[in-house]
């Protein structure tokens, strides 16, 4: 295996781009990670493009070659659709990787892209219930933010945490996007207007929830050996783990005995981490998988950067804070950043390449080694890569 | 109360080799890698695991919310998703005993006791 760089990235924001189709999205992130990276379009050798939603919402499918063409990227590659979900766009990075990495390709250029805001939250709700199972659980009325609910009260069962300890995920998230032009909301949140807001899925109420989103982030990808010849600020990709989990709520707890942890995180890091032959302990910054508030502290808790039960205490202490021991989200998370499914992989893997670059517009202070973890269905499949300062 | 004898019950399949047990669809055990199931009968009786409100559903649920979904881990050792036929919210917590009602159209009834 040899090594493997990100030399450039592009995104638009995460927002409302109620004037732009999801054709434009993607092609717009992707000229400029191109245009970045300073690659020659006809040099890129595969293409990956993540989505999710887009056949039930916009009836819209086999994205990747349309917007290749757009992109005039050759005629003779693989411009392939990838499909898992929220995770979606990040099983394309990991795609990317592991075909440079194995020496197939030289460059590859990885996106995801999704389009969202243009439909009313009931189709959306519905859309995303797609990675449940059709019986058991959507003829049940069982929703998304209904997943991470259940969690969020077995939590509080098991552990006493409080709901004021998961609005601390929102407040601070909320506080880290402020300065994030990226992201869909730039204002704070306070303690009450988390606890007051209305209420989604009992125990979690509307600023516990990440919102609907559109956007599109892409990254260029290149053999390590090759990265200095575009940029002068590489960003190697040392680890990259996936793992699947369970299509069901159900199914997990029968599997697993417990709703409070993602098999599939935990698989994805164990993988990651081995790979880079690094613990916890050595990442300085971390974008992931954030849909809810429950979510950050049980992914945190899964990535193994704390024990059981205590990611919520965590939260309290500060200790995930911009300055803290181990900044989580910076950039705002899919919280405040926004979650534009299908492209959040590529959207956290930009956010920490700019901060290992250290040109985030939220800098964590030295940041050399980053994590991103990405998260589909009820835990469905999950990815970690791990990301290092290549200069 | 429910009539008993009109009270129908949970389907499960079961593994005809190590007799773990499965809420369809299950197709293929993942503990001992065989395929031959028997559909048996649970009598349902069971407590809940965890619960929510679900208060913004997708489009054909909008008429019906405020719903509780829970899941149910049931004495005979499954978990199974499913929603209550009394909605009293101050009865419905993590652990408070419940009883299958029916089946119908996919969806799993239980009554708190």
């Amino acid at each position: 295996m040899r090594g493997v760089s990100v030399i450039g990235i592009g995104s638009t924001n995460f927002s409302v781009l109620g004037d732009m189709t999801l054709e434009e999205m993607a092609v717009r992130a992707c000229d400029k990670a191109i245009c970045e990276a300073g690659v020659d379009r006809k040099e890129i050798e595969a293409f990956f493009l993540g989505n999710y939603v887009s056949g039930v919402l916009l009836r819209q499918e086999t994205l990747a070659p349309m917007v290749a063409y757009s992109l005039g990227l050759n005629e003779d590659i693989a411009a392939i659709k990838v499909e898992g979900a929220c995770c979606s766009s990040s099983i394309g990075l990991r795609l990317g990787y592991l075909l440079i990495a194995s020496g197939v390709h030289d460059v590859v250029l990885v996106a995801g892209a999704e389009k969202m805001t243009s439909e009313s939250t009931p189709r959306v709700t519905r859309a995303l219930a797609a990675a449940m199972d059709p019986v058991s659980e959507i003829h049940t009325g069982f929703t998304y933010p209904g997943y991470f609910a259940l969690i969020a009260n077995r939590y509080i069962h098991e552990y006493g945490a409080t709901m004021e300890q998961f609005a601390m995920v929102s407040v601070k998230n909320h506080k880290n996007s402020v300065n994030n032009p990226r992201a869909r909301f730039r204002h704070q949140v306070s303690l009450e207007d988390v606890v007051n807001s209305r209420l989604v899925a009992d125990p979690l109420k509307l600023y516990d929830c990440c919102p609907i989103s559109d956007g599109s982030a892409a990254l260029v990808l290149c053999a390590s050996e090759r990265a200095k010849e575009y940029t002068k600020k590489p960003i190697e990709i040392i680890g990259s783990g996936i793992g699947r989990g369970y299509r069901t709520t159900h199914e997990t707890i029968n599997e697993r005995g417990t709703i409070l942890s993602l098999p599939a995180t935990v698989a994805a890091a164990k993988q990651a981490f081995e790979m880079a032959n690094l613990k916890p302990g050595d990442v300085d910054v971390v974008e992931l998988h954030d849909c809810f508030t429950i979510a950050e502290i049980v992914d945190s808790e899964d990535l193994g950067f704390f024990e059981r039960g205590e990611g919520a205490q965590a939260v309290e202490k500060g200790i995930t804070e911009v300055d803290g021991k181990i900044p989580i989200n910076p950039s705002g998370g899919l919280i405040s950043k926004g979650h534009p499914v299908g492209a959040t992989g590529c959207g956290q893997a930009f956010e920490i390449v700019k901060q290992l670059r250290g040109e985030h517009e939220n800098q964590v202070k030295n940041a050399e080694i980053g994590l991103t973890h990405n998260a589909g269905g009820t835990g469905a499949i999950c990815t970690a890569h791990i990301f290092r300062r290549g200069f | 109360m429910e009539n008993k004898n009109s009270r129908e019950k949970i389907k499960a399949l079961e593994c005809n080799t190590c007799r773990k047990l499965y809420f369809p669809p299950k197709y293929h055990c993942s503990q001992c890698d065989k395929s031959d199931f028997s559909e048996i009968n649970l009598e349902g009786e069971g407590k809940v695991y965890s619960f929510t409100v679900i208060r913004m559903p997708f489009e054909e649920f909008v008429e019906e919310a405020p719903y509780t979904f829970a899941e149910v881990a049931l004495d005979e050792g499954l978990v199974v998703p499913g929603r209550f036929t009394n909605e009293d919210e101050k009865d419905i917590k993590i652990n408070a005993r419940v009883s299958f009602v029916r089946y119908d159209s996919g969806v799993n009834w239980f009554k708190i006791r």
